[in-house]
């Protein structure tokens, strides 16, 4: 850098302080629930800021044993990596269309699929409802994956096509010349190249599904199926919510979503790319 | 590349091998459970609805599987009896509403009367009940089955335990100002000051629930209507009276005066069911208006001395106050099931007086749906009988969306926002534009006579 | 397959989906909404006057007018916030990226707890409310303040609680973006003598832009149509927070009525695409076509 020694040690401060800053925002809510994790439901509702009075690790216990928070994760698991598939494989093929082949109808494309992006899911309550029951598919996790795929497919696709957009268009045409086949080239050329892109549209993708209340609540209605968060809203019962237990359960959830994620944005997000932003 | 390729494929066929295995697992379990033989459902919208509601889990279970059984040796070509009862109260009835419209087997389904009257009845997700009930109708105490009577017809057989809506409050902190429950309105409010130097905030309400605040409201009105509270609102809703006659605004103002007055926390706004009584049960406050719903909460939490008192009479020239209440739940009947005689059955079983004291024992209850079942004989038991006969809760006569409205318009009252006057000045311009949509006030038998009580 | 089929092939996927699953239920849902309907029975024919009735409604106007008022602060907050915190995590310090993760960390919480928590935090001191403790513990009790139970700051805050939750999302889309940028362009840049801000004006900001009209297209239907969660579980809806999506909820599950509801949502579909293709055409008249 061209800047004096002082003011490139005074930015370095500037930076930390302002990722501290950014880290507490971020982190303050963490810190609070894992702390109520490890309260006893008086200690909680006393005074939910104050360390806890003594560290309960039962909450834990009960969340997976009693509140069988297990089976939540295993049918959250089935339906967003069946929803999440499926919603790649097609928003993938589609922003590929649209980002590099000009077409009759791509106009028309679009605004379909901008439409679609702009209605509330209760307002297609009962429409889907009837979609699903007569495909068969009315509480299965395959149609409520279909769902999820549906609903994401707009964001993606538009995510997806930006990031394509940004391939040097040379690198396709070698590869065409060589007598790549349109998919080929999609599968071995540009996804590699865009793998940040993609993979930060799976990661979003894959928290939207597992945190979806409404569609698993209305379409999986059999206590088996419950997803994480049908699961979870079990904990408001009649006279009082068990906040920590509640709280212990989002931790022990959200600890591996975390760890997924991090492994994931190291290896695809920083990029094979050897760019860093400045 | 070709090295990344086989990762990728062989992460998904594991993927697949291991949703392959989950759903072999489900489907065996699924199959597992349905048998040869009939199957009833009872559904529960919402995890309020279940028997013996409030009492601890397994003692739930113990109750209903006790009742189950028998209810098999009578019928035994019922091979399995599901329980669905589940979720927060505020998505009951979506979550009846789903259940229906996905064709779901419900069979019984276990009502609150609040719902029934205000949803449940009128739209079509239950079907009458006049033919089982009324033979048997001796077995309910008196006022059971008219809360469940919509548009002439019953909808529920009553089982359950009585609630009214009363004040809890902190005998201990009472006790540091040197005072016991109130009567009167003007001997609450004299306990302000002192409350206040204690640092102790004398009434909360769970303010974010728009819709408790109707208590307050409803509580002002019976008084300043001299009792004819039920009359009264029915004139506003037939538009013979306006929502902004002097009564009303009166109530209102009543209403309000808790706020003005320093007695209910100018916040309450901010507080929901739970964080309501944790201010409660922690001691930072030392009253509030709820109901003996709220009872079981109560005793598992607290680890105070606490009471009970009616809401406080305003000056002497009103009314008297009134609880309102009265039987709060019931069995009602499915619009879509397949087996409705099996449902009445069941309903019939659980409704008789032996069945029904074990359901209803754990709750320890003061007064229930079945003149032959009476527990509690605690102080606090008999206090809260001396109240009855509780008075009919008024947002079941009004309209959904004008209660609703009413609601949300009380919240702002109650936060200070807006005047007494602008409110029932709300309230009336609502209620023209439902007039012109075409509301028109249906008085239901239920509707209890004029000048009684 | 030969070039010219190649586009409707890659295309057949994602149109059997959203064919089936969207635009179907759409069309039906639409039709639906031209009766009486209480979500189990469908009534007789009433055209358009239910959506008459939804327009005309006081109460849809406030909601709409509150639904604008969010989208402004919350779009421009969501992209600001994300930008800023992509290009924190991207300087060239020790130990940055470890930050990326943390502050993902509130996209991942659930709802429920991210309503517990805010409620706790902006309520009042004496309910717990740390907000207006720290106010008062420096001094500053005169700006302490019912936040969720006052109209106005009510969905201020609500504003500002869906920013927050969704930073690391926009900044995880503005990363994947920034990878990509082609570093021989920064590397020009220095060689011109641009210093870190110029270069982020005049590099960062130009190659972004795909990426920024997604973003803001992102949170605008986030503010439209997905924004019942963060209201619900923060105000239930009241304190002037009632949304459009609100609105309809209570519309459908609190009243039945249904069709008035699938009408209402047929009309913010109207309103968010007259601000979407706005949008689109506004940004696309200042870039290239490719």
């Amino acid at each position: 850098m061209t800047d004096s020694p002082f003011r490139v040690g005074f930015a370095r401060v500037a930076g930390y302080a302002a990722l501290l800053i950014a880290a507490l925002q971020a982190l303050g809510p963490i810190l609070w629930i894992v702390a109520g994790s490890f309260k006893s439901k008086a200690d909680f509702l006393v005074n939910p800021w104050r360390l806890p009075q003594s560290w309960l690790f039962h909450n834990y216990v009960d969340a997976f044993v009693v509140a069988r928070v297990g089976d939540y994760v295993w049918n959250s698991l089935t339906v967003v990596t069946l929803g999440l598939s499926i919603l790649l494989v097609a928003a993938a093929t589609t922003a590929y269309a649209l980002a590099r082949f000009r077409f009759p109808g791509r106009g028309v494309v679009t605004v379909i699929i901008l439409v679609t992006m702009m209605v509330p899911s209760d307002v297609l309550t009962v429409p889907l409802f009837v979609v699903l029951r007569s495909l068969g598919m009315l509480g299965t996790f395959l149609g409520v994956a279909c769902l999820y795929a549906a609903s994401g497919f707009g964001i993606s696709v538009f995510l997806l096509r930006g990031y394509f957009m940004s391939v040097p268009r040379e690198v396709e045409e070698a590869a065409r010349l060589d007598g790549a086949s349109t998919l080929s080239t999609l599968w071995y050329i540009v996804l590699p190249m865009t793998l940040p892109g993609f993979a930060s549209v799976a990661v979003i993708q894959a928290m939207a599904m597992w945190n979806d209340l409404y569609l698993s609540f209305v379409f999986l209605r059999d206590p088996a199926s419950a997803t994480v968060p049908v699961g979870l809203l079990n904990f408001f019962q009649r006279d009082s919510v068990d906040w920590p237990r509640l709280l212990a359960a989002l931790t022990a959830l959200t600890v591996p979503v975390l760890i997924v994620y991090a492994v994931l944005q190291r290896r695809f997000v920083e990029g094979l790319t050897a760019g860093a932003a400045k | 590349m070709s090295g990344k390729s086989r990762v990728i494929l062989s992460a998904i066929a594991l993927y697949l091998a291991a949703l392959a295995l989950h759903w072999v697992h489900v489907s065996k379990q699924r199959s597992a459970s349905e048998g040869t033989g009939v199957k009833l459902v009872i559904f529960g919208p919402s995890s309020w609805d279940s028997f013996a509601p409030g009492a601890a889990e397994d003692v739930v279970a113990r109750v209903t599987g006790d009742l189950d059984t028998r209810f098999r040796i009578e019928h035994p070509q019922v091979k399995q009896i599901v329980h669905d009862v589940r979720g927060p109260v505020a998505d009951g009835l979506a979550r009846l509403r789903n259940a229906e419209v996905a064709g779901d087997q419900l069979d019984v389904v276990v009502c609150a009367a609040n719902p029934v009257n205000t949803a449940y009845a009128r739209g079509g997700l239950i079907a009458p009940l006049d033919a089982l009930v009324t033979p048997i109708r001796q077995r309910f105490t008196p006022g059971a089955v008219e809360n469940f009577t919509v548009d002439s017809h019953i909808w529920a057989a009553p089982l359950s335990a009585v609630n009214l809506t009363t004040f809890f409050y902190n005998k201990d902190l009472f006790a540091n100002v040197g005072a016991g429950a109130p009567k009167t309105y003007s001997t609450f409010r004299a306990l302000v000051p002192k409350f206040r130097a204690a640092n102790v905030i004398p009434v909360v309400h769970q303010g974010k629930n728009a819709w408790m605040w109707l208590f307050y409201y409803m509580s002002a009105l019976t008084q300043a209507t001299e009792n004819r509270q039920v009359f009264f609102v029915e004139r506003m809703l037939e538009g013979t009276t306006k929502f902004t006659d002097a009564t009303n605004v009166r109530a209102l103002q009543l209403a309000r005066d808790w706020v003005d007055d320093g007695l209910l926390d100018a916040q309450s706004n901010e507080l929901d069911e739970n964080t309501m009584k944790s201010v409660f049960y922690s001691g930072k406050a030392a009253a509030f208006f709820g109901d003996t719903w709220d009872i079981p909460g109560i005793t598992s939490n607290v680890t105070f001395h606490w009471g009970v008192f009616p809401f406080p009479q305003y000056d002497s020239a009103l009314g008297h106050p009134e609880a309102f209440g009265g039987v709060e739940s019931g069995l009602c009947i499915s619009a879509t099931t397949r087996q409705s005689a099996l449902a009445e059955a069941y309903i019939e079983f659980a409704t008789r007086d032996e069945n029904a004291r074990r359901l209803l024992q754990p709750l320890g209850a003061f007064a229930t749906s079945h003149t032959n079942v009476v527990e509690g004989d605690d102080e606090i038991s008999r206090e809260l009988r001396a109240q009855l006969p509780a008075a009919k809760f008024l947002d079941w006569i009004f309209p959904p969306e004008l209660t609703d409205f009413m609601q949300r318009q009380m919240q702002a009252m109650m936060g200070q926002t807006q005047t007494p006057e602008q409110t029932a000045a709300n309230i009336e311009a609502k209620y023209e534009t439902l007039v012109q949509a075409g509301y028109v006030y249906k008085a239901t038998k239920s509707a209890s006579p004029a000048a009684t009580k | 397959m030969t070039r010219s089929h190649a586009p409707y092939v890659l295309l057949l996927p994602g149109m059997v989906l959203i064919g089936t699953f969207l635009i179907l239920p759409i069309g039906y849902g639409f039709w639906l909404s031209l009766h009486e309907f209480n979500g189990i029975v469908i009534g007789h024919w009433t055209g358009l006057s239910l959506y008459r009735r939804v327009i005309t409604d006081a109460g849809f106007h406030e909601a709409l007018w509150h639904t604008v008022v969010f989208a402004a602060i919350v779009v421009v907050g969501k992209n600001v916030f994300g930008l800023a915190l992509a290009v924190l995590v991207s300087l060239p310090l020790r130990g940055v990226r470890a930050f990326r993760t943390v502050l993902f960390l509130p996209v991942t919480l659930n709802i429920i707890v991210i309503g517990a928590f805010w409620t706790y935090f902006l309520s009042a001191s004496r309910f717990g409310g740390l907000l207006n403790q720290a106010l008062s513990a420096v001094g500053l009790q005169g700006l302490e303040h019912s936040w969720l139970g006052t109209p106005g700051t009510a969905l201020l805050c609500v504003s500002c609680v869906e920013i927050w939750r969704w930073g690391g999302l926009h900044m995880l889309i503005f990363l994947a973006g920034m990878q990509a940028i082609d570093p021989s362009l920064y590397a020009a840049a220095k060689l011109d003598g641009a210093n870190a801000w110029q270069r982020f004006w005049h590099v960062t900001l130009p190659q972004l832009r795909p990426i920024i009209f997604v973003s803001t297209l992102i949170a605008l239907m986030g503010a439209f149509v997905r924004s019942f969660d963060v209201v619900w579980v923060l105000t239930r809806a009241g304190f002037g927070t009632q949304v459009v999506v609100t609105y309809l909820y209570s519309e459908a599950f609190k009243f039945g009525h249904f069709a008035q509801a699938t009408a209402t949502g047929y009309i913010l579909l109207v309103i968010i695409a007259i601000f979407a293709f706005t949008y689109y055409f506004l940004s696309n008249s200042g870039q290239q076509h490719d």
